[in-house]
């Protein structure tokens, strides 16, 4: 309790000095707390993919044997693909700090470059394995109220192995790394190592509509810098993390409208944050609109919701986004 | 006396069990949609014909023929057939069949080796899976493996590993391999009454799937065509749609993006 009070004390003078010197490790650390992490592209999961949608397709009757096109296929089924992602949005509460909905209101410009390997197909005759390796660099700007101090890049890297089952459910392990370094300081403030493993189901709920089920478990092994406390430790930001997601994945005309909600559970042991459990809620839709095949432009919108077992400090946040985004994906 | 009526038993106990046998053998309809008539053909040479109807044996060398737009089902031990509209097909033994016209899917789960011919085609499949067959003007026919393991063999072109979504052609006597391509799977599922047209979903049905997702992420490209009849010893009638300079979608780099 003393301790909690302790870093209450902390948290407060912190809030002081982003008055004025702009930001502290308190609010830093809050702006990771609340960063969402998007560990996989869908290329690597599988999720998304023409063979599920079934699009690309010229418009031919039926027949007893059915239409018979050519393809060119890969004969050793190594690919790769690259791309850029441009999103620019509001967020209501960007340095996720508790209270209400919107603090520090900003709008968001951020640029992600990634790109990707799947290493081969192996047929097994029950499953498909396919090992994936990527990498990203995220450039995470702040481009209102004054928060241009926080803005920081990101570097992300997986290597990962997706076996895929006939029944529609895949399986993967794999590893992440994910590191956030501030533009204006060239420090590394945080980053993290993630072993999971997950699994993802896909259901063809009717013509138009698919189904998508996400669960997983992994352990966050995070580095980042202390606040100062004695009981403090470069690892406390470390959790175990349950989480599980289902998606709708609904196509109209061109358009493709996603509503998502996602839940996650996650379990801290180290440092200041030994004892602490975070359950999170996170709700969302997504509309895509493919300009070419390679090319979409979507609108979204989503809200956040965080809620601690520690009351002080107090972690429980809650926030919005709403934003557009151009992505444009290449693959070999 | 005692003796006698035991030694009765034992025989009738294994005829019937012959006879169980045997008839288990055949293949038997399962499935009837439309019209399907069986020109059964006796010792005497002279032949009756009459209306299929679900649940009855086929005897050997008798023809089997499914009317426009009627499509049969017919299951033989493990194995699962299915006849498209306008076929004449026949049965000779558990593992010989002739698809004398029209098209024929063939499901089996487990090991295999059946011999298919044609009017003047054949090849002996020795494996699982999901293979559609149909006959071509040149009295051959397109083997269409959706998903499987194992060889086909000619005795002409040797033995080839069979690999799904790779249609071979067959043709000639002795017979050979003619043009093969890879094609779309998800196109032809979606268009394939052989696939969509009966009421229960294959056995097969969670490796088909793979195949085609086994095959999405192989893909490097479509082709602008759609693969037609073979009337002639030489190759495969093909139709062209779309964009007749654009003869391999995504191919050039700009092309990847737009």
């Amino acid at each position: 309790m003393k301790q909690n009070l302790f870093l209450s004390l902390a948290l407060m003078l912190s809030s002081f000095d982003v008055a004025l010197f702009g930001q502290t490790d308190s609010q830093v650390r809050s702006r990771i707390e609340g960063t969402d992490r998007p560990v996989l592209p869908p290329q690597a999961t599988g999720e998304g993919t023409a063979a599920q949608k079934g699009k690309d397709s010229p418009d031919v009757s039926t027949s007893d044997t059915g239409a018979q096109r050519p393809v060119q296929l890969k004969e050793n089924g190594i690919s790769s693909f690259f791309g850029y992602n441009t999103k620019y949005f509001y967020r209501s509460n960007p340095l996720a700090q508790s209270g209400t909905l919107k603090q520090q209101a900003t709008g968001m410009w951020t640029n992600t470059f990634f790109a990707g390997s799947g290493l081969g197909v192996f047929e097994t005759g029950d499953a498909v394995i396919t090992p994936y390796i990527g990498a990203s660099w995220t450039i995470n700007d702040y481009i209102e109220g004054g928060l241009d101090a926080f803005n920081y890049n990101s570097a992300g890297a997986y290597a990962l192995l997706l076996t895929q089952f006939g029944n529609g459910w895949s399986v993967r392990a794999g590893v992440s790394y994910s590191a956030d370094s501030s533009t204006v300081n060239d420090t590394e403030d945080y980053k993290e190592y993630y072993p999971n493993i997950g699994v993802l189901k896909s259901t063809v709920l009717n013509d138009s509509t698919t189904g998508i089920f996400d669960a997983s478990i992994g352990s966050h092994n995070a580095e980042s810098d202390t606040l100062g406390l004695t009981t403090s430790d470069i690892k406390e930001l470390s959790s175990i993390e349950y989480a599980a997601s289902y998606a709708l994945n609904y196509e109209i005309f061109k358009f493709v409208i996603i509503p998502k909600y996602r839940i996650s559970y996650k379990t801290y042991s180290k440092g200041t944050n030994n004892g602490r459990d975070d359950l999170s809620h996170d709700a969302g839709i997504k509309i895509d609109y493919p300009i070419a095949d390679s090319l979409k432009i979507s609108a979204y919108y989503d809200y956040s919701n965080r809620n601690s077992n520690v009351s002080i400090p107090n972690y429980d946040y809650k926030s919005y986004d709403f934003g557009i985004s151009i992505g444009l994906n290449a693959r070999f | 006396m005692t003796k006698k009526i035991y030694h009765f038993f034992i025989i009738a106990a294994v005829n019937s069990a012959a006879f169980f046998l045997y008839a288990n053998e055949k293949p038997r309809s399962i499935f009837v949609q439309g019209k399907t008539e069986i020109i059964e053909i006796n010792d005497l040479n002279s032949s009756r014909v009459i209306t299929l109807s679900e649940n009855y044996s086929i005897n050997y060398n008798d023809l089997v023929c499914t009317g426009k737009g009627s499509r049969t089902e017919l299951h033989q031990k493990e194995l699962i057939y299915r006849l498209g509209s306008m076929s004449v097909i026949s049965w000779h033994s558990l593992n010989s069949v002739t698809l004398h016209s029209g098209s024929m899917l063939l499901c089996s789960s487990k090991t295999t080796s059946i011999t298919v011919c044609s009017v003047e085609a054949n090849a002996t499949f020795q494996g699982s899976g999901t293979i559609i067959f149909e006959t071509t003007d040149n009295g051959g026919f397109k083997f269409i493996p959706i998903e499987a393991r194992g060889t086909l063999i000619t005795s002409k072109g040797g033995l080839k590993a069979v690999k799904g979504g790779r249609m071979m052609l067959v043709m000639g006597q002795p017979s050979y391999y003619g043009d093969a391509y890879d094609i779309d799977l998800m196109l032809m599922i979606k268009t394939s009454g052989l696939l969509n047209a009966f009421p229960d979903p294959l056995p097969s049905f969670g490796r088909i799937s793979l195949a085609i997702y086994s095959q999405e992420l192989k893909l490097k490209g479509k082709y602008n065509a759609l693969i037609g009849d073979a009337t002639t010893k030489d190759n495969l009638q093909m139709w062209q749609f779309g964009d007749s300079n654009e003869e391999i979608k995504k191919k050039g780099f700009f092309n990847r993006f737009f």
